[in-house]
């Protein structure tokens, strides 16, 4: 190591434009001298200077004064005249620091002997030199040492904003085991999770690079049994040059990942052990926060769920929408490329999207005759209300606007408001198509039932004015799939 | 994929390079300017040329867009061999 840092310091001395601009200068005095510099190896034993010396000019000249010098140098630590036998003159200087001996420059022949004063100014150039080549190297040294953490910190950073950006545990899982997989060089990984009564570990997602496009199905793991089931029981690691598996620790193990195989077939190391650990204590916030996410998400569904039933306990299915409403909402919703939020905002919308009408007296909204103007004017009120009954709830808050602009046309022509076209809420517009198709194909007391496509026709003649070209291009769509035919088969409906 | 083709642009060699010396690494466009130093809109488009043709893999969240070196052996190797002739 000590070898390796003078042969580095060495070889940077060689190649320092500082000792360019030296030579440059010192020539200019030193008329038609030969610079030697040397290494510091050899300690007392140079008879050759073979490799370890290197010259700037080709001239022929006895070496042995010149290896007298040196070892006298390296002896003393101190600056050493000679007289060559060509009777020219020279000295050689030793690059010290302390009590090491880096290397020296030696100057031979010189017409004339160097004067004292030229010495002095020529040791302090060398000094300062030695000194300047060894702040670079250490510097060189720290920023090689620091460069590969640095770039592992901003890693572990990267994957922790990538794994923190979504609440979605199925989608969180898998793109962990694949980033564990990239970080760590490996071929195989695998997250499985305690269940609640905490007796097995469930599989939740393995990657296997060798088996790219079939999905690896494993049996789930009694916690306690095997190595998986021991390190969730213990919750300590376990680490084999092919194998790594880490707990995930809250206050308790919820879970364990594994790697193993290297791609480059290298066994693991105590660093790869350290990152899959950065890494897992990383994933438990993640798979915690989205666990969390889920059951709050439950709670506000079944909220949800528990308000609508009261809405058709007041109104039945026929006088408002079926749950076929619901899925055709959501189907609609995933042909136009909503997100994970829009999504959810648009089924709970879906859901509650007629709350308003409990603010209807039931004998209108179960009137089978037709409505008068005044009656009429009461319904239109409904997106309000349900608008209004929604607010309060702070978690819903995306889910207010498309109740209250569901029944805007595209044209204008809608209410409460008289939105038009972007101006309405994308979820919305969304919503104002299944909500006519629904009301048209499942039917009401006072109207009759239309078929699936005709009820599509219908759709499609209004698009541009009542609904939006882009929703209703993606409705067209999942009509002519047969999806909406499927689905509202599925709800039990007979339909044409 | 023309490997050496794609690696006559001065940037997406100096990303390769990088990649090749540390493939445990994962990291956004602007990290990877950091470490290549280079300007960031250069980068940012590198990236995705080369995540275009298998050379890096890019992670994609809603928020954010992080890449990584292949895991693909044979392309690992042409690559190491080609670092090594230049």
């Amino acid at each position: 190591m000590k070898d390796d840092y003078q042969k580095e310091l060495f070889e940077r001395l060689l190649k320092s434009p500082a000792l360019e601009k030296q030579k440059a200068a010192f020539s200019q005095i030193l008329k038609d001298s030969i610079w030697w510099i040397s290494d510091g190896t050899g300690a007392g034993k140079i008879n050759s200077l073979g490799d370890n010396i290197t010259c700037d000019k080709k001239k022929v000249c006895s070496l042995k004064p010149l290896e007298k010098a040196i070892a006298k140098s390296k002896k003393s630590g101190q600056l050493q005249r000679f007289i060559c036998p060509s009777v020219r003159h020279g000295f050689c200087m030793p690059l010290i620091q302390g009590d090491k001996i880096y290397g020296f420059i030696t100057i031979c022949h010189t017409k004339e002997k160097t004067p004292d004063d030229i010495l002095t100014v020529f040791t302090a150039f060398g000094n300062a030199l030695l000194r300047e080549i060894q702040k670079e190297l250490e510097l060189f040294k720290l920023y090689e040492g620091i460069r590969p953490r640095a770039i592992a910190l901003s890693t572990t950073h990267t994957v922790h904003r990538l794994i923190s950006s979504t609440l979605d545990l199925n989608e969180l899982l898998p793109r962990l085991a694949r980033l564990c997989l990239q970080v760590l060089r490996a071929k195989r990984c695998s997250i499985l999770l305690v269940d609640r009564p905490k007796r097995f570990l469930i599989p939740r997602t393995t990657i296997d690079l060798n088996y790219k496009n079939s999905k690896i199905k494993r049996k789930k793991v009694k916690i306690g049994v095997g190595r998986e089931g021991r390190v969730a029981q213990e919750n300590a690691s376990i680490f084999k040059p092919s194998y790594l598996c880490v707990p995930l620790l809250e206050q308790d193990t919820i879970g364990v990942i594994t790697v193993s195989q290297h791609i480059d077939k290298k066994p693991f190391s105590v660093f790869d052990q350290e990152i899959l650990t950065v890494l897992a204590e990383q994933a438990v916030v993640a798979i915690k926060n989205a666990q969390l996410y889920a059951e709050q998400e439950k709670l506000t569904l079944g909220s949800i769920k528990a308000l609508a039933a009261i809405l058709n306990e007041r109104a039945p299915h026929k006088h408002t929408h079926s749950m076929a409403f619901v899925d055709i909402v959501s189907t609609l919703g995933r042909e136009m490329k909503l997100s994970l939020e829009e999504k959810r905002s648009l089924h709970y919308a879906a859901l509650l999207h007629d709350a308003g009408k409990l603010a209807v007296p039931r004998e209108i909204l179960t009137k089978s005759s037709k409505l008068t103007g005044k009656e009429y004017n009461i319904i239109k009120e409904h997106p309000v209300k349900g608008a209004e009954i929604i607010k309060p709830l702070g978690t819903l808050k995306p889910v207010v606007s498309i109740i209250l602009y569901h029944h805007e046309h595209y044209n204008g022509k809608g209410y409460p408001r008289g939105l038009k076209g972007k101006q309405i809420p994308l979820e919305a517009r969304i919503m104002a198509v299944a909500d006519a198709f629904e009301a048209m194909v499942c039917g009401r007391p006072y109207r009759k039932i239309f078929t699936v496509l005709q009820a599509a026709s219908e759709i499609k003649k209004n698009s541009g004015s009542q609904f939006d070209p882009q929703v209703v291009r993606a409705f067209l769509k999942i009509v002519k799939r047969g999806e909406i035919k499927q689905l509202l088969k599925r709800k039990g409906y007979a339909i044409k | 994929m023309q490997l050496s083709k794609i690696l006559q642009s001065p940037v997406r060699l100096k990303i390769v390079s990088f990649f090749h010396k540390h493939p445990s690494t994962v990291d956004t466009a602007r990290g990877v300017a950091t470490w290549v130093n280079h300007d960031l809109k250069g980068i940012e488009k590198a990236l995705e040329k080369l995540a275009s043709v298998n050379i890096l893999i890019a992670h994609r969240t809603n928020y954010v867009t992080a890449y990584a070196y292949t895991q693909n052996k044979d392309i690992i190797l042409k690559i190491g061999k080609l670092l090594e002739s230049r």
